[in-house]
């Protein structure tokens, strides 16, 4: 979610949660499956993906959290794993102090029922895909998922590896992909995982017909 | 054949209450209650279309229901089971979009209808209760999640072994401690495990002739659990 279209305000997470500041690099892990859980983080820059048996089930933006469902569930350990995809800069919040404020603040319980919708609904939507679509529409729609709208463009910033780990279609076949699109005029591929979208309605045509 | 009209208690007096509504006083309980509608749904009859305007939450007060989304080619996807003292129909509610399944009663069932805005406004009012609407959908995250690891990481195999084990957790056995509890077709175990009916009717046999289930019509006996189990390569 990009800083404009934000649901949460840094200076009220900031305000409402005396948590520590933690900077990762790109690669770095932030938690593994299996380790204890005293903790929910919300990214304040950059970008994680999170992992589940290998297989990456999402990547979550600045201005999100990460870790919610974790600490929900009444579980002692993350159920999944999540590493930066690029530098990122999130702050730590305790478990009992996020818990504390969803049973004290009706809007921010709203909003984290907002994304918990959001997010099933994506999934859903991505199992679908994986069923019903082809590798072409799939890397599409991964793509498309991961926008950021600034100005007069509309570019996703996903690397080929994580595009790959997404969808379950090898780098050689997700780079070929990447290829054909942009010689069809579709995107333009930039540096450094910076994909530029040329035709939306084409694109949007091609993952929900 | 169910009796299709029965006396269905008000939310206070409910049997099925469980956790979802046991943080509410009594007076948002009757709030619930009150002009809250109790319909009889025939097997097969549709409770409510996917894509249609979300109106109201549904509890399911006696029977089992299947959700259900339309994939391409017009293929159903069971997406999940609803047993006694589920609720249906909360997400679309929570998020204001229109239902995200088809609700489809898969026996006869009694079903009640709280309307949307009185549920809003408990959940509204009662933090308690919106923190367990919270767990609810976190549940049924991790759930989505694992169901797309599912599709595709596992085998077809071990979809299917997998399928049966939900529906053996979901509905339990009949009164011979082994045969589970739902009539499913080979092509609503299909949906389930996202794969064709032929692939389904191919592997059910070939766990059959592994004496890890027995087939008896649309009866499935399971018949050992542990090795099921392992051949879903479920660990959690």
């Amino acid at each position: 979610m990009d800083k404009d279209n934000q649901r949460f305000n840094l200076q009220f997470i900031k305000d409402s949660f005396s948590g520590e500041e933690i900077n990762l690099s790109s690669g770095d892990i932030l938690f593994n499956e299996g380790e204890k859980n005293d903790f929910v983080f919300f990214i304040e820059s950059g970008s994680i993906k999170v992992l589940k048996n290998k297989w990456v089930i999402g990547i979550t933006k600045a201005f999100e959290f990460v870790g919610i469902t974790s600490c929900i569930n009444e579980i002692d350990i993350y159920t999944f794993s999540s590493k930066a995809i690029e530098d990122s800069k999130l702050l730590k919040i305790k478990k009992i102090a996020f818990k504390n404020l969803l049973l004290e603040n009706k809007h921010f319980s709203k909003q984290i029922i907002e994304i918990l919708c959001e997010r099933i609904k994506l999934t859903d939507i991505r199992t679908r895909s994986y069923i019903d679509n082809s590798p072409r529409q799939r890397v599409l729609f991964e793509i498309f998922n991961n926008i950021t709208r600034s100005n007069n463009s509309i570019a996703a910033y996903i690397t080929n590896e994580d595009l790959s780990e997404l969808t379950g279609i090898s780098k050689r076949a997700v780079t070929k992909i990447i290829t054909d699109l942009t010689k069809e005029g579709l995107l333009e591929s930039k540096d450094l995982g910076s994909i530029l979208i040329k035709d939306e309605p084409k694109i949007l045509t091609e993952i929900k017909p | 054949m169910k009796k299709n009209t029965i006396e269905i208690p008000s939310c206070s007096n409910c049997g099925n209450s469980k956790e979802f509504f046991c943080n509410l006083s009594e007076s948002e309980k009757q709030l619930l209650s009150d002009k809250k509608g109790d319909n009889f749904y025939k097997k097969g009859q549709v409770i409510f279309y996917e894509g249609n305007h979300a109106n109201g939450l549904y509890c399911l007060y006696d029977g089992k229901v299947k959700l259900t989304k339309l994939g391409k080619d017009g293929k159903e996807q069971i997406v999940r089971f609803s047993k006694n003292g589920d609720i249906l129909g909360y997400r679309s509610l929570l998020s204001d979009e229109p239902y995200h399944a088809t609700a489809t009663a898969l026996e006869d069932s009694h079903i009640c209808m709280i309307s949307k805005e009185k549920f809003l406004q408990v959940v509204e009012q009662n933090t308690k209760l919106s923190l367990q609407v919270i767990q609810l959908l976190s549940k049924d995250l991790k759930g989505a999640e694992q169901h797309l690891i599912d599709v595709a990481q596992k085998t077809v195999k071990e979809r299917i072994a997998e399928s049966l084990i939900l529906l053996k957790n979901t509905f339990g056995y009949l009164a011979d401690g082994k045969t589970i509890n739902i009539n499913m077709t080979r092509s609503e175990i299909a949906d389930m495990a996202g794969t064709s009916t032929e692939s389904t009717i191919r592997t059910l046999a070939t766990l059959s002739d592994e004496n890890m289930i027995a087939l008896d019509g649309k009866n499935i006996i399971i018949s050992d659990l542990p090795n099921l189990i392992r051949c879903s390569n479920t660990y959690d």
